[in-house]
């Protein structure tokens, strides 16, 4: 349960940090530059590897 | 006008950088801080009007600070991050003084509406108070509490009756406003106890009460044809 609770709060985190970058280029606070992006893919593939470590069908 | 100042604690800087200007892009100021030790020194120093505050931080728990920022007579208006959607976390964070909460993943769009809305609800209730009665009165050398029901002429207490003290409290809360006798009955309640035909009589014990010469007063004033008003601080 305290591990599925960590995942689902370091996932929230990650997702926090894609949403908020993605809108604030969509509305012009955020510079679309190569290491802004460069983060944000680090974001989304550490998302990527929780959802996939938090899949049933992976834990076998 | 000041700018509204807005603290964030966050330590995830992608997340702080990017909703701080979003609420500077509102007109608002901002500062961010990473963890528990450094939001306890900037909310003495930097004062917020808003305290934006993630719950889980690397040197320990924001609830602490929430602590901190709830302390009766300087409480900050506050809005918890939390990746924690359980109610039983919403429900102690919400006890402990926060005003609302957002669960992450969020939309810094949505993010700048809650604060937008919580700074507008602040605003609003702290214009309400401003215009609540006083709790007190001081009118020459009568002091009227009207939280303890208590009455002093040159600092010594006055024991009135319920219904003197009614009439008193109305009166000074509104000096120089002359009362007539059905408007002073109506604004004193309808529990059936005061006519107005003995009005005049609360009237007259409460003068000999309160003022030096009772056939003279100074501060229950009778505008003849009219009622009674209290005299102008």
């Amino acid at each position: 349960m305290q591990a599925r609770d960590e995942r689902r709060h370091e996932l929230g985190n990650l997702l926090s940090i894609a949403l908020a970058n993605v809108e604030g280029m969509i509305d012009g606070l955020v510079e679309p530059a190569a290491p802004r992006l460069e983060a944000l893919a680090d974001a989304l593939r550490q998302a990527c590897r929780l959802v996939r470590e938090g899949d049933p069908g992976n834990e076998h | 006008m000041e700018r509204p100042r807005v603290l964030i604690v966050e330590d995830e800087p992608r997340v702080s950088d990017v909703v701080g200007a979003y609420l500077e892009r509102e007109g608002m100021s901002v500062q961010t801080c990473r963890g528990v030790a450094e939001a306890l020194g900037a909310l003495a120093r930097f004062a917020p009007a808003i305290l934006v505050l993630d719950v889980t931080l690397p040197d320990g728990s924001g609830l602490d600070v929430l602590r901190a920022a709830s302390l009766p007579g300087s409480h900050v208006p506050t809005i918890l991050l939390t990746g924690r959607v359980e109610e039983a976390d919403r429900v102690v964070g919400l006890e402990l003084g926060a005003d609302d909460y957002v669960t992450k993943p969020f939309s810094p769009r949505e993010f700048v509406a809650r604060v937008r809305a919580l700074l507008r609800r602040t605003s609003e209730e702290a214009a309400r108070l401003s215009k609540e009665k006083p709790r007190q009165t001081r009118i020459g050398e009568l002091e009227i509490d009207y939280t303890f029901h208590e009455i002093k002429m040159n600092g010594r207490p006055t024991s009135l009756t319920a219904t003197e003290f009614k009439i008193i409290a109305l009166l000074a809360q509104n000096p120089g406003e002359v009362f007539t006798r059905s408007h002073l009955l109506d604004r004193l309640g309808d529990d059936g106890e005061i006519y107005e035909r003995t009005l005049d009589r609360h009237v007259n014990n409460l003068r000999k009460k309160i003022e030096r010469d009772p056939r003279n007063p100074e501060y229950v004033v009778t505008v003849y044809g009219v009622g009674y008003k209290m005299r102008r601080p």
